[in-house]
């Protein structure tokens, strides 16, 4: 692995994160990328606010 | 008087009408719970401590308190379990993590204090995965097969409530882990609406999408809890100011005419076929009395996950980062676990608001799915327990791994906060399978009365799993 690619991510932690960390952390984003890349591809409507927790409004 | 031995298998409501009664004593039932443990949870782990010294103290003050008529509740000396991340006064929480070995709280979580105050006694917490995401240590077996999972973070509620360790044990619920170890270990899980039940005092996981709730071996005793644990707590912003009904009053009502929906996507996908008839039959029995079966679409269902995904990553990491920051606390974290959350450093804003924004699309589409119907129905898991060395599972000739499969189907109502529950309905290769009923927002008492209707037409929560230490020889 060529940390020195790496380092900006290593610094964006906050912390001290290893080689093996940033491994680590690598094997896990892969796995999910599929799904995050399905999130990011889906289109929608654009007066569409987020949610940041459970509302009732919608339901009323 | 039932022989004691029979206590620990009776229903929480029966053992609290028969302590109510003077028919048994909280002391005996405290008691035979103990010995139980004692027993077989070598075998099972289910809890992670057991205080019998301070379990008995409270059953005998509870005793004296109905020999002199005072009832403290419908609770009165009725021995439960706690998730080990409930804060109880004086009683360490440690969230199943090194990180937290030392943690003695100095105040009860509100569910443990009303709870209390309806006179439960506690008799010890339950195991749990490291804060409620990496593995549990040692792990727990399902009662079912000691060989197997008993489902995520509240495993250890759910194989006590199994094993009939305990009358009724709390768990907490991200994407499914009250659910999911109901559905494994064959007991009822309720994850009520978000906001219903509070969650001070219940260490965070996932803020926008962390619930309390019950694990028991009947939807009656999980009406009876929640109506006592359920409604407005100020000390936690996320509570709700709705009024709480009685979920006893209409429990026996039925499901003649109910209209329960049967969603199309998602639910009927990679799921194992074995699970599959099980739930379809649970579906005709509730035809069978009287519900009507409809189906129902909810397109985005399927494209939920990297919602989850991002919210729940983003979330664990910014309220350990602190700890993660410290280098003697952060080399106490599994490997595995630090990883998740150093992972969840990189989840990257447009992310996680996209993923808000699907969660309202989500609900939009499920609030539209909900007209003309009172409740949805669906399987709680698309696959039975799997074996504890296992990783990945093979579903529709497909590998998956466990953790991804196992929530497929209880994620999306804490994305919707709805309320949600699961019901023994049958067996496959003598392992248990669950049948899930959602409901609309604040309407526990149409999914309690489904599935109390479900168990009065079927006998499915009577079995009784095998001896645990014959069975782990």
């Amino acid at each position: 692995m060529r940390l020195p690619s790496l380092a900006p991510v290593a610094d964006l932690a906050g912390y001290p994160l290893s080689v093996a960390d940033l491994a680590e952390v690598a094997s896990i984003l892969e796995s999910i990328m599929e799904d995050i890349e399905a999130l990011r591809a889906l289109d929608l409507a654009d007066d569409l606010e987020p949610i940041l927790s459970f509302r009732v409004e919608p339901w009323v | 008087m039932a022989p004691s031995l029979e206590w620990p298998w009776r229903s929480l409501a029966d053992a609290a009408a028969a302590v109510k009664a003077g028919a048994v004593s909280p002391v005996e039932l405290t008691r035979v719970c103990l010995e139980r443990i004692e027993r077989v949870d070598h075998a099972l782990h289910a809890f992670v401590s057991v205080d019998a010294e301070r379990a008995l103290q409270d059953a005998r003050r509870a005793e004296r308190e109905i020999q002199a008529g005072r009832s403290r509740g419908p609770l009165h000396g009725i021995p439960v379990g706690l998730k080990d991340n409930y804060d109880t006064l004086g009683v360490a929480t440690r969230n199943g993590s090194r990180v937290f070995a030392d943690r003695m709280p100095t105040e009860d979580a509100t569910v443990w204090a009303r709870l209390q105050e309806a006179g439960a006694v506690l008799l010890g917490k339950t195991t749990m995965s490291e804060a409620a995401w990496g593995v549990d240590f040692p792990p727990v077996r399902n009662p079912w097969d000691v060989r197997r999972n008993p489902g995520l973070s509240s495993g250890g509620s759910g194989a006590a409530v199994a094993a009939g360790l305990c009358f009724m044990a709390m768990g907490s619920d991200t994407g499914g882990s009250i659910r999911i170890p109901a559905g494994l270990s064959g007991v009822v899980g309720l994850k009520a609406t978000y906001g219903r039940v509070s969650r001070a005092g219940v260490m965070p996981h996932t803020w926008s999408l962390d619930h309390a709730g019950p694990l028991s071996r009947r939807v009656e005793d999980a009406a009876l809890v929640l109506g006592l644990i359920a409604g407005h707590d100020p000390r936690d912003s996320a509570s709700a100011s709705v009024p709480v009904g009685d979920y006893l009053a209409d429990l026996k009502k039925g499901v003649r005419g109910m209209r329960i929906g049967v969603p199309r996507e998602h639910f009927w996908d990679r799921i194992e076929g074995r699970v599959a008839t099980v739930v379809r039959q649970a579906l005709h029995d509730l035809e069978a009395a009287g519900a009507k079966l409809t189906e129902v679409s909810i397109p985005h269902m399927p494209t939920a996950l990297g919602a989850i995904l991002v919210t729940e990553m983003a979330s664990v990491t910014a309220w350990h980062d602190k700890y993660l920051k410290q280098p003697e606390r952060r080399a106490k974290y599994t490997p595995e676990v630090r990883a998740l959350m150093d992972a969840g450093k990189l989840i990257f804003a447009t992310d996680f608001l996209k993923a808000q924004r699907l969660r309202r699309a989500l609900t939009d589409q499920v609030r539209a799915a909900f007209d003309g119907v009172d409740a949805l129905a669906t399987p709680t898991l698309p696959l039975c327990a799997w074996d504890i060395s296992e990783s990945h599972v093979q579903i529709d000739g497909q590998p998956e791994h466990v953790l991804h499969a196992c929530w497929r189907f209880t994620y999306p109502w804490n994305l919707t906060g709805l309320p949600a529950l699961s019901v023994p309905c049958g067996f496959a290769a003598e392992l248990p399978v669950g049948l899930q009923l959602v409901g609309r927002p604040f309407d526990e008492a149409t999914i309690l009365r489904a599935g109390h209707a479900y168990q009065e037409a079927t006998r499915w929560h009577e079995r009784r799993p095998p001896d645990p230490v014959a069975r782990a020889g």
